[in-house]
């Protein structure tokens, strides 16, 4: 069964998480636990390299919107870098980049 | 009628109902098309398993269980099948018995003759991988016999004593008859035997007390089960008409089915009405073979590619609406919203759903499992999101395509043709009605929020739909130039817009502002060209939905083409003229 493994970069002022693997009900909690700490132990900006995330449920569309909610209380945006052009178009679709910077 | 209180628990022993004097005690795996529930009954004269099943562990089990009760009991063992099929049958010559003690196995006789034939066909062995070994023990009791040595017959056992067989049909009032043997369990009680043909030819359902073990009858008008070999469409509706007689007729209290739990008598007969009305539609189902069986596994990879896209861009718009309320301090509405929808059910169902199909590429999983875990899908998810609070929140056109894409696959399943029954309306009208449901929505909703704005309830709601209208074509520049001849194709006005509508959202999807949109007529066919001078990649559109779009503009005679250049790229969707069918 595929996994999802998220490893954390601390930049200047940037914190960057990289996601490898499906993001879906299995495994969206190994991508909220990191993503809702970087966020909250952060005052920067928040990242989300998406590169090498091979498929995109809901449940990780969730787990976009309770970090790009806790972000905006800061008057920042959640940034998602590499999204591969078949997640990109579901966001899009979904009206996710109208409140996510996407970034293919 | 029978008590409907009863419940039968698996794994322990319990009394039948209406037998004092015999227990049953029920193995029921978690449903699967690989091994069928097993039933074990320990009466005076003789313990019976029924459908020992297809799995060496639940053989085991039965053995263990068998060989306590033999231990208090020493009493010939009689094995029978519901019906031949590889995952009730397989494991009747593997039971492991104390010595001395004697097996005799029953089957109808069209099932003996499969078994000793060692027919992959008739067993359905051909469904499973690894051409898994049909049973090849001896059957001794040979059920509703095409031509009757002598009545009774009898089966000697070695300690001397018979086992009768008596052969009594039963005359129903309205000139039926229903076949039925018995033979004697002890105490008076009988094992009675019913021939129920449809779902095999040699389906059987057996009696004890006021108990009755169905076999797989309950299941033989559903998709990817009628159509296998054997099925049979008339014989099926005889019996379900014989058995829900029998139902209503006998105090019959508890039905056991060959996979899943035991349901009430009553119960039962519900189903079966639903059933009767379902399978009298099914008058010409194709043959479920091998080869349509791997045709239907492509076309279930591609209808899951298409419905979870569809349906995670319907939950994100969820979530993007819980945000903007969320950001108007409408906390609870966005917490109403999100719970109107079961996203995270619907979620779990595609996920495990994909990760099955995942694992059928690199495992033994049998194509045929894929497929009924593809109908079991495609019929939690119609009934979720048929809920009328669904079709209230949002997007009820998306809803819709979404329902189409399942029935549509559920009636392929079932071998019906479902393409054609819609009525058909020239191409140029369905863009034109699409192109202005696309534009048309934000002003119509604009008037809802102004006429909503006294009520709390009605302004939220009218809001809700005002941000879902945040359009996935509202922002795409068109531009529609359609053919002058007459454009009726031969596709239904649904499908045609679920087709155009899915298209073009994937092209918005990607990015495209500008979309050309062609009708023409030429060699008796209409062509559609969605086309734009942007660059963009096909493959964000993923490869199995545009295989699905073209399979199914395929069935219809026609075809969907992707072309792409330097200057921009196009899709050209080809359907027969009406007129020249």
């Amino acid at each position: 069964m595929e996994e999802l493994k998220v490893t954390l970069e601390h930049l200047e002022s940037t914190v960057v998480l990289r996601a490898v693997g499906p993001v879906d009900s299995t495994t969206a909690a190994s991508l909220q636990e990191p993503l809702l700490r970087a966020v909250e132990s952060s005052s920067g900006a928040v990242q989300l390299d998406l590169a090498q995330v091979s498929y995109l449920s809901s449940a990780g569309m969730r787990v976009f919107l309770l970090a790009a909610k806790a972000l905006q209380k800061r008057g920042e945006r959640l940034r998602l870098l590499n999204v591969p052009q078949q997640i990109h178009s579901l966001l899009n679709l979904a009206g996710f980049t109208s409140f996510i910077d996407v970034n293919s | 009628m029978g008590d409907s209180s009863i419940k039968i628990e698996a794994n322990i022993w319990q009394r039948v109902p209406g037998a004092d004097s015999v227990e049953i005690f029920p193995i029921i795996p978690k449903t699967n098309c690989i091994s069928s529930n097993c039933f074990i009954f320990s009466a005076r004269d003789a313990l019976v398993v029924v459908d020992p099943g297809a799995n060496r562990e639940q053989t085991r089990q039965i053995s263990r269980v068998l060989t306590d009760a033999l231990a208090l009991a020493p009493r010939p063992v009689l094995v029978f099948l519901t019906h031949c099929h590889q995952d009730h049958s397989q494991e009747a010559g593997g039971l492991e018995l104390p010595t001395g003690i004697e097996i005799k196995r029953f089957a109808h006789q069209a099932g003996v003759e499969a078994m000793k034939n060692q027919d992959p066909n008739l067993t359905v062995a051909y469904l499973y991988l690894g051409n898994p070994g049909i049973c090849a023990a001896p059957f001794e009791g040979i059920l509703f016999r095409s031509s009757p040595e002598s009545e009774p017959s009898a089966l000697e056992l070695e300690d001397g004593r018979r086992i009768e067989l008596h052969t009594e049909p039963i005359a129903m009032p309205d000139g039926a008859t229903l076949q039925r043997q018995w033979l004697l369990l002890g105490d008076g009680n009988r094992l009675e035997i019913y021939h129920t043909p449809g779902h095999s030819p040699c389906s059987i359902s057996l009696r004890v007390g006021s108990l009755l073990i169905l076999g797989d009858l309950p299941f033989a008008s559903n998709p990817g089960v009628c159509g296998l070999n054997g099925w049979n469409h008339a014989d099926l509706l005889q019996s379900l008409h014989k058995v829900n007689w029998l139902l209503e007729t006998s105090e019959m209290a508890v039905c056991c089915p060959g996979h899943g739990y035991c349901i009430s008598a009553q119960s039962m007969r519900e189903k079966f009405r639903m059933m009767e009305a379902e399978a009298s539609d099914l008058t010409d189902v194709p043959l479920l073979d091998a080869e349509r069986i791997s045709a239907l596994k492509i076309y279930v990879d591609e209808l899951l590619e298409e419905t979870t896209a569809l349906l995670t861009i319907f939950s994100g718009r969820l979530y993007t609406i819980s945000y903007y309320l969320s950001l108007l301090e409408e906390e609870s509405a966005a917490g109403r919203i999100l719970a109107a929808l079961d996203i995270d059910r619907i979620d779990g169902i595609l996920s495990d759903f994909r990760r099955m199909a995942e694992a059928f590429n690199t495992s033994a999983v049998p194509e045929w499992t894929v497929v009924l875990k593809g109908v079991q899908v495609a019929r939690s998810l119609r009934l979720i999101l048929a809920a009328e609070h669904v079709q209230q929140i949002l997007d009820f056109h998306l809803v819709d395509r979404a329902q189409r894409r399942l029935l549509d696959f559920l009636s392929l399943v079932h071998g019906l043709q479902f393409l054609r029954t819609e009525q058909p309306k020239a191409a140029n009208e369905v863009i034109a009605e699409l192109l202005k449901r696309a534009k048309g929505a934000q002003s119509a909703q604009s008037n809802d929020l102004m006429e909503a704005v006294d009520d709390d309830q009605a302004f939220l709601q009218a809001l809700t739909r005002r941000l879902d209208t945040h359009s996935r074509l509202r922002n795409i520049d068109f531009e529609f130039t359609p053919a002058p001849q007459e454009t009726n194709a031969n596709i239904g006005a649904e499908r045609l817009d679920d087709l155009l509508t899915n298209l073009l959202e994937g092209m918005a999807g990607v990015g495209v502002k500008r979309i050309n949109i062609a009708t023409r007529v030429a060699s008796g066919q209409v062509e559609i060209r969605l086309s734009s001078r942007e660059r963009m990649d096909p493959a964000a559109f993923g490869k199995r939905r545009l295989d699905l779009y073209n399979r199914t503009l395929g069935w219809l005679g026609g075809s969907l083409e992707c072309n792409q250049d330097s200057g921009g790229a196009e899709f050209v969707m080809r359907l027969p003229a009406l007129q020249s069918i």
